[in-house]
């Protein structure tokens, strides 16, 4: 490798994958190019309509993102082009791009869509899949960025009148493909995916038949933004369905596509449960073979749409015929347990088509000198992230189907791998970003703007937008009033600058979803015309209204009126505000030594940080050390091992054992964690500041030390259920996965006298007590089934299962299985198997025959295909046991005041957007503490991922504190300290001082890193000297006053 | 009464001839076949026309259901007997009126979305 490394990156993708690794990346000191073929970023989750298993709207969750990587200062934009080539080495590529003419020049457009509304040509709306039409000069959808119009050549018939409406005169015919070189470091390949093209399955009737739709247009259906504006209705006649069938896996688990395309089970669940909100009554059929809930969430989502009337068929349709007259279509499918062929009519068939790589992204891999596995997807080495060449990483659907959530997990694991790659140069071509100068409105009498939000249909399908937005027209010093689309999209941001400075606007109400996610990107918008942050209030008119009044519009649209009546009041009083800058702690705790917790500790070591890893048993490597296979064909023990070496001898990390956290004070930059050592090696009562070697290490059983840190990494994973159920603890031939894994790596001669083995799925999962998949368990039946079938062909061996959820690249296993011999039989699930002892035997003893031999054990189980009760005989019976949280889970959750799951796992900030991150700052999630995973690659992933979110808050050189929290005022304080034991966050502090005249007096401190501005002292301070700043008494006093009417 | 019908139908071909987008194009037609467009090309006499032709007609189907649309709100069925055209062809335009803000759906009743223009209001 070259020794002048590039401290730039060249992200290749505009899709969520793609703007996660380069918004990372650019955080952490990187100069990023985000290359994108079309003409706009946003990828495939710009055209979903909502998401699963939460039914968040797609382009709500995204459009923060969208204008982050727009406006980031790091991040150059390179939309509607190319990579032409790459030459070079890890850490210095020299990269060609080829920049498409889009015919507008992209300084000058505006994006003001006169051009489209004067263009003479219809063209097919690609964005909408052709379900609509746009002009040969188009937006690719309205929240587009960069918001610049592009001109379709092929259909451009070049009569020249956009030019003359184009009031920028942005139009530009004669401009050429232009070739840019540019240097970069590593690449990060985000390319993403398309879908199965059904018309190639004849025997759905695809292109023949105008009602039959493919998932994604019938996405575009549902979307307030597509070509129905959100009603559902047939193509053929404009009607509303009443019956909508969904057929799964088309283009997915057949011989020659070899792979299940993993989100497809879940997003026809949504698009029922979606379908039916937006008409009242709708039927919703899906045909399916095996049902793959196996993601954090999805099997309540499933139950959901089971009770909400989705009915759910487990046969795969042989033909559609399409009804004379009506257009109606009639599917033919044989119903489970009967077998006899049945017809049933639809009025609208979906085609939930599997996911593959774009043939773009094929061409991309011979360009970037990547291998791809013989399916077409992106070949990874070990690591799930790493492609064939060095240097360039791999995140999203081109590595393998996957859903949002795991592409924002790869994509983060993707930039940490380009960032330890480039660590050493790191900062070296990055630049802050520069606001204009703050207009001083000190002085000024209010002068709101008030911007209500239509939010496609999710607020104004139930409140009335329009009525609202005349109401807030009309409240006291308002003085400009407008209402948007979607006022989260750039245009709506820019009309919001320009009513700034229009109308001297100096305070801005958005009235719209919630705080939560968009709150920064509006302070960000109004500090770019010039106003302070802080100057800023939002009304939230979807979550607090919108979404929970659906039945009531008109009660919905007086209680919006209400909410933005009193986010007026408070506005009128809000004062600009200012961040502040302070040094931190750079150093980073990593809880758990198993294979996230070594992989995270590893990742941000060799990024330069300095890491604590913390492991509360005796040695390294968690479940890993029972791990003795893996489906990939890598010795997981020798991975291991290595694992282990790296972490102990690395120079960067400080290794705990037998230690347990006791206390974490303090927050993100500055925590203080106490260390309770069952039998540790460091003095007790030490306070460690690295370097660790000038400390004295003895110590005894139950000592304590204290950590520095700025950031923290949960990685405690998870533990397998123990099972009281199939004789498991009575007769020793009945044993977990685990333990059978043991037996496969240890005693081959035994095995191979075993005539029969019978593996039960979901024991402990998928039950009213536990309702969640447990994820990891069918692929570990599978890996074990074929591995026994390996060592002894004879052994017959049966999978007792409820929905085999081999996803993504797994199924290729599961069909080997199938193909080596292994009997898969289904059972439904208020019918499970009976195992049973041949004789009655005392607990602890086997039943023998008459010359000694062990009796088999006999397994019941009721086949749901033959409807028939089926009688197993088995000399081991293997159960493939849940995974739960670790006992100790809520303890360690408290000390980290972090929220965990109804099923206990710990919860992310956001289930698809945010995988890794908590929601406090600085903490962060990894491994199967999170849920559980599959073995090895998706845990190396996602450690890789919180490593690289980790590095993006310690790379900076000062952390920004927010200044919305509390104050004293120090004359009115006199130090009853009533606020101190019920700050949560222990952020208050009583302290004594002499006054000038001498008099000791007591009052109370806060400490600016630690308060999060909850305002629970400002509730229970006695004399008023507590405050939150932008929460202050009057400022709620109003609000309260504004709710009353008064 | 077929001498209103006629009247109606004069008066959608003078609300077509007179559009100006059309007019536009129209006027671009010299340039376009003799000279070339803005990219250098020449279009075919015949392709030209073709597309205009198109253009024509689809605003003719366009001016005719706005009328409709004008004096009731009507199902795509309703439109289909009053128009001739098939249900498939009325609904891709009500999509394009709806996207140029011309129509709107009144209220769906059994349904089916009855249409309307919006300058009834």
């Amino acid at each position: 490798m070259k020794n002048n490394k590039i401290g730039a990156v060249l992200v290749i993708g505009g899709g969520i994958g793609g703007m996660q690794a380069a918004l990372d990346l650019a955080e952490a000191g990187f100069k990023v190019y985000l290359l994108e073929k079309a003409p706009a970023i946003g990828g495939m989750m710009a055209k979903l309509d909502k998401t699963f298993p939460t039914n968040d709207c797609a382009m709500c969750t995204i459009a923060p993102r969208l204008t982050g990587v727009g406006g980031h200062p790091n991040i150059e934009l390179l939309t509607y082009s190319e990579l032409d080539s790459v030459e070079g080495e890890a850490g210095c590529f020299d990269v060609t791009i080829r920049k498409k003419a889009r015919y507008v020049d992209e300084s000058k457009c505006t994006g003001c869509g006169l051009c489209a509304q004067n263009c003479p040509v219809e063209a097919v709306d690609e964005y909408n899949f052709g379900l609509t039409s746009r002009a040969a000069v188009y937006l690719s959808y309205p929240q587009a960025v960069p918001r610049v119009f592009t001109i379709n050549r092929e259909r451009c018939l070049g009569c020249g009148i956009c030019e003359t409406v184009c009031g920028p005169r942005a139009i530009n015919y004669t401009m050429q493909d232009e070739m840019r070189h540019l240097e970069v470091g590593a690449i990060v390949a985000a390319p993403g995916l398309e879908l199965f093209d059904p018309g190639v399955q004849g025997e759905y009737g695809y292109g023949r038949y105008p009602n039959v739709l493919t998932s994604l247009e019938f996405e575009r259906v549902l979307s307030p933004s597509g070509p129905y504006r959100g009603m559902v209705l047939r193509p053929f006649d404009g009607r509303e369905p009443g019956r909508v069938a969904f057929i799964q896996c088309v283009g997915s688990r057949r011989a020659d596509r070899n792979w299940c395309s993993a989100v497809c089970c879940m997003y026809a669940t949504k698009q029922c449960l979606v379908a039916m909100e937006h008409v009242p009554g709708l039927q919703c059929t899906v045909f399916f073979i095996d049902f793959r809930a196996f993601g954090k969430g999805f099997d309540a989502y499933y139950e959901r749409a089971q009770q909400a009337g989705v009915r759910y068929i487990r046969a795969m349709p042989s033909s559609i015929k399409e009804a004379p007259g009506s257009h109606n279509l009639e599917i033919q499918y044989a119903p489970p347990g009967d077998g006899n062929p049945v017809g049933e009519e639809f009025d609208l068939v979906v085609l939930s088509c599997g996911l593959q790589s774009t043939s773009a992204a094929r061409d991309l891999a011979g360009k970037l000198g990547i291998e791809l596995t013989p399916d077409g997807f992106c070949r990874t080495t070990i690591t799930p992230l790493n492609t064939s060449r060095e240097g360039i990483y791999v995140c999203g659907p081109f590595a393998e189907p996957k859903d949002i959530p795991e592409t924002v997990i790869q994509a983060s694991g993707a930039a940490a791998k380009a960032m330890t790659l480039l660590a050493d140069v790191r900062g070296t071509l990055v630049a802050p970003k520069v606001y204009p100068p703050e207009i001083d409105v000190s002085g000024q009498p209010p002068r709101v703007g008030v911007f209500v939000c239509h939010c496609g249909t999710n607020i104004a399908g139930v409140v009335d937008v329009a009525a609202v937005t005349d109401y807030a027209r009309a409240l006291p010093d308002v003085v400009y009033a407008d209402r948007n689309l979607f006022t989260c999209s750039t245009d709506s941001q820019a009309r919001i600058r320009a009513a700034i400075e229009e109308h001297g606007l100096n305070r801005v109400v958005v009235a719209s979803c919630t705080p939560r996610t968009h709150e920064p990107l509006f302070q960000n918008c109004i500090r770019e015309a010039g106003l302070n942050f802080y100057l800023f209030e939002l009304a939230n008119i979807r979550d607090q209204c919108s979404w929970v009044h659906r039945d009531h519009p008109q009660a919905a649209t007086e209680k919006a009126k209400d909410l933005v009546r009193m986010a007026v009041a408070k506005a009128r009083l809000i004062e600009p505000l200012q961040r502040k800058s302070l040094e931190f702690n750079h150093d980073a705790l990593v809880i758990g030594g198993g294979l996230s917790g070594m992989t995270a500790a590893l990742e941000l070591a060799d990024q330069g940080f300095t890491v604590s890893l913390v492991e509360r048993e005796s040695e390294l490597g968690g479940n890993m050390r029972r791990l003795h296979f893996l489906l990939e064909h890598i010795d997981p023990q020798g991975l291991l091992q290595s694992l282990i070496g790296r972490t102990q001898n690395h120079p960067n990390i400080h290794t705990f054992l037998n230690a347990e956290i006791a206390a974490v004070e303090g927050s993100v930059g500055k925590f203080t964690t106490t260390v309770r050592s069952k039998k540790c090696e460091v003095q007790s009562g030490a306070d460690l500041n690295f370097p660790l070697s000038t400390l004295a290490l003895s110590g005894a059983e139950g000592s304590h030390f204290t950590l520095h840190h700025g950031v923290v990494i949960v990685a405690t994973g998870a533990q397998p259920y123990q099972p009281t159920e199939y004789l498991y603890g009575q007769d020793d031939r009945v044993l977990t996965q685990m333990e059978f894994e043991e037996q496969l790596a240890t005693s081959h001669s035994e095995l191979r006298t075993l005539n029969s083995v019978v593996m039960i799925q979901c024991v402990g999962s998928r039950i009213p007590e536990r309702p969640y998949c447990s994820r990891l368990c069918c692929s570990q039946a599978v890996k074990n089934a074929l591995q026994i079938k390996k060592i002894s062909p004879a052994t017959e061996v049966y999978v007792l299962y409820r929905d085999i959820r081999t996803y993504g690249l797994l199924e290729k296993y599961y069909r080997q299985a199938r193909e080596a011999g292994v009997m898969f039989l289904r059972f439904e699930d208020d019918q499970p198997p009976i195992v049973g002892a041949t004789l009655a035997v005392a607990p602890g003893s086997v039943a023998c025959d008459g010359q000694g031999q062990a009796l088999p054990l006999q397994v019941t189980v009721h086949d749901a295909m033959l409807g028939a009760e089926v009688m197993l005989e088995a000399d081991r019976v293997v159960l493939s046991v849940a995974t739960v949280p670790r006992p100790d889970a809520g303890e360690l959750a408290q000390l980290l005041k972090v929220p965990r799951t109804q099923d206990g796992f710990f919860q992310e900030a956001h289930m698809k957007l945010r995988p890794v991150d908590f929601a406090s700052e600085g903490i962060f999630l990894c491994g199967m503490a999170h849920y559980p995973k599959k073995a090895f690659s998706e845990s190396v992933t996602q450690a890789a991922a919180a490593a690289g979110r980790a590095a993006t808050v310690l790379a900076k050189r000062v952390i920004e504190i927010e200044p919305t929290i509390s104050h004293v005022i120090e004359e009115k304080c006199d130090g009853c300290a009533y606020c101190v034991d019920p700050c949560p966050f222990k952020a208050i502090t009583l302290i004594e001082y002499q006054t000038d005249s001498g008099q000791t007096k007591k009052r109370v401190v806060i400490d600016e890193t630690a308060c999060k501005g909850c305002g629970t002292c400002q509730a229970t301070c006695p004399k008023g000297a507590v405050f939150v700043w932008h929460f202050k008494l009057d400022q709620l006093r109003a609000m309260t006053m504004a709710a009353l009417g008064k | 009464m077929p001498g209103t019908d006629i009247q109606k139908r004069l008066a959608t071909a003078k609300q077509v001839i007179s559009d100006p987008r059309l007019r536009t194009l129209s006027g671009k037609r010299k340039m376009l076949i003799e000279d070339g467009n803005v990219y250098g090309a020449r279009i075919s006499e015949h392709e030209f026309d073709r597309f205009l032709d198109k253009a024509y007609a689809d605003e003719v189907i366009r001016k005719v259901i706005l009328a409709a649309l004008r004096e009731a709100s009507l199902s795509i069925e309703a439109l289909s007997e009053r128009t001739g055209a098939r249900p498939a062809v009325l609904f891709k335009h009500l999509l394009v009126l709806q996207q140029k803000g011309w129509v709107e759906v009144a209220r769906i009743e059994q349904h089916v979305p009855l249409y309307r223009s919006t300058e009834a209001e």
